[in-house]
């Protein structure tokens, strides 16, 4: 799992240096495999600049002559992107900068003085693009160095096979907050719902509620397929991602910041609008979004309509109702699928997709709706649209919440380390765990969050206790 | 090919302190009695709490080298306490017994005790090379 820190900052701040916060989190068992400081051999001469006049270069069929503003002079560049214009910002690499390889110096092309390169993504390492030059967010400031405005630490995690709410970036922020002891800030979305409810438009119907404990939907219209903001493809490439469209880049977005696994399908394209989760019939086929045509066998778990599959439940979708150019009603998915069954299905396909490596490792049912929300707000903003009222949500068995009885003396039988109430109180409240004190004795009754399945007694709390302490103070023997 | 060394123990009386001792015990008689050892907290599954157990890299002193990545530590194996499901697995009850267990890779310790760098000529069947131990 990549995490680049500027979007890890979103949701906590950060107190320490990138090195030594990666030290404190593979510590306490979040281990940092890699740092990568994206931008750190950009050096001082690749800077920000405006391109304030555009001409072309007589004789030559793709050449144009830039004058492009520093803030501080003019200089002319000769370029052969074909996506700059006037008024654009852009990455300047002055004479005496190094891009990659390649020594920026000045030269004379076709009777023009050149006194630098406009870069591509993939010239500056931050993008596979290399079809034009980085456009800059107009907001830029002139003169900058560009690794302060384009510059990103990325900690590369091994999550544990246990812990499926590490596989997100605000899991990975709850972990922070508790081990700096900052506050966690999780995006609230606020919804504007209009026009026909969401359950008049869409009917669903969930077969087989044991491989599908959760199934939620939401419907947004009137959207408009772009490209997504330059933040968020920035991001997304940081993360290992690459941008598609607004709408694919914001259930990709959401996947990576909630954990939730999310899928577009167009909403005209989905039959009769009715969404059936059953297991595949005997010689049921589907082409996915690969376009590649898989047979199904009865023991995998499907996402039909009335007349035929539409996609793998938590592997990959269908072509047949996928998002496309001119799709302008989205049904979203945030569901929640049993972990064996997606990776059995993953494997005997031999499909293993970022939505399917999630829900292995069990996800929390309770993120259905929150991630859907937050998709919701985010198309709203960079795709237009109405975001319909509420939420179809075919949830039949919510869990109960695990409590645990739970004392100091735990911690010290396994341990050795001798621990206050207090201090155990605190430890666990901070990861997020309910705990209510016995005032009587060093006994607690600890409420587990859905979010973490994989504690379930007490030796579990005595490994988060100890998580907690920084200074691996089981002493030895 | 995958080869490890256990180590289990279960008593009224041990914990996650004396396995450390245990551990980092082992480590100094293998690798010198200067070795720093550090704990990481780790996941296995029959294991709880469970950590990972590194030593200052006996190659570069802690400097940083490309054994250690330049970090300076090594990961040298996998340990923890029994957990309670094993425990009842085999009838014992976790309320009054416990237990500590750790696995080591051979190769890993052969690796770093002898500055062997490629890991294939454990398997090579080169007498030029098993005649030395
Ligand atoms: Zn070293």
């Amino acid at each position: 799992m990549k995490v680049p820190l500027s979007w890890l900052k979103e949701y906590v701040d950060i107190t320490m240096p990138p090195e030594a916060l990666a030290h404190t989190l593979t510590m306490a068992g979040l281990e940092v495999e890699a740092i990568e400081y994206i931008g750190a051999d950009w050096g001082e001469d690749i800077i920000t600049a405006q391109i304030a006049h555009l001409e072309k270069v007589a004789g030559s069929d793709h050449l144009s002559y830039a004058r492009v503003n520093t803030g501080t002079e003019e200089l002319g560049i000769i370029c052969g992107a074909p996506n700059i214009k006037q008024g654009d910002k852009v990455p300047l690499a002055r004479v005496g900068a190094k891009v990659g390889d390649l020594s920026i110096g000045e030269k004379k092309t076709m009777g023009y003085h050149s006194q630098g390169m406009l870069c591509s993504p993939r010239e500056l390492g931050i993008g596979n693009d290399h079809s034009g030059i980085y456009i800059l967010d107009p907001a830029t400031p002139l003169g900058q160095k560009l690794v302060d405005v384009l510059g990103e630490v990325v900690f590369e995690f091994a999550i544990k096979a246990n812990r499926g709410d590490l596989s997100s970036i605000i899991g990975i922020a709850r972990e922070v907050a508790a081990l700096t002891k900052q506050e966690l800030r999780i995006p609230q979305p606020v919804l504007h719902e209009r026009g026909r409810p969401t359950a008049e438009m869409v009917k669903v119907t969930v077969e087989d509620t044991d491989l599908c404990p959760r199934y939620s939907a939401r419907i947004i219209s009137n959207i408009e397929i772009g490209p997504s903001p330059e933040w968020m493809g920035r991001r997304l490439l940081a993360a290992g991602m690459r941008p598609i469209n607004n709408v694919v880049d914001i259930t990709n977005y959401v996947m990576l910041e909630f954990g939730q696994p999310l899928h577009g399908f167009d909403y005209d394209l989905v039959r009769h609008h009715h969404i059936i989760v059953r297991r595949a019939r005997p010689g049921e086929e589907i082409v996915t979004l690969d376009g590649v045509k898989r047979k199904l066998t009865p023991d995998m778990l499907l996402i039909a309509d009335p007349e035929g599959p539409i996609a793998i439940a938590g592997v990959m979708g269908g072509a047949i109702s996928e998002v496309n150019d001119n799709t302008t009603t989205v049904l979203l998915e945030a569901a929640n699928f049993q972990a064996a069954s997606v990776r059995r299905t993953s494997v005997e396909l031999g499909l293993r997709t970022d939505a399917s490596s999630r829900f292995e490792k069990r996800l929390d049912p309770e993120l259905t709706v929150a991630g859907a929300n937050r998709a919701m707000q985010l198309m709203a903003e960079h795709a237009g649209g109405t975001v319909h009222p509420g939420v179809v949500d075919c949830y039949p068995s919510p869990p109960q919440p695990r409590t645990i009885t739970f004392s100091t003396d735990d911690v010290e039988w396994l341990t050795a380390v001798k621990v206050t109430q207090h201090e155990v109180v605190e430890a666990l409240s901070w990861l997020g765990f309910i705990v209510v004190p016995d005032e009587h004795s060093n006994s607690m009754q600890v409420t587990v969050p859905t979010f973490r399945p994989d504690v379930v007694e007490s030796a579990d709390l005595v490994e988060e206790v100890l998580r907690m302490m920084h200074d691996q103070p089981a002493g030895s023997r | 090919m995958f080869h490890q060394v256990e180590g289990l123990l279960i008593d009224e009386y041990c914990t996650m302190g004396d396995l450390k001792g245990c551990l980092e015990r082992l480590a100094r008689a293998l690798f010198g009695e200067g070795r720093q050892v550090r704990f990481r907290g780790s996941y296995f599954p029959f294991t709880e709490p469970s950590a990972e157990m590194d030593i200052d890299c006996p190659i570069c002193a802690g400097v940083g080298c490309r054994t250690c990545k330049y970090t300076g530590w090594i990961e040298m194996l996998g340990c923890g306490m029994v957990h309670p499901h094993v425990l009842r697995g085999v009838g014992y009850d976790p309320a009054k017994y416990r237990g500590f267990a750790f696995g080591i890779g051979p190769e890993r310790v052969a690796i770093l005790r002898h500055t062997i760098e490629e890991i294939r000529l454990f398997s090579a069947n080169d007498l030029r090379f098993l005649k030395q131990f």
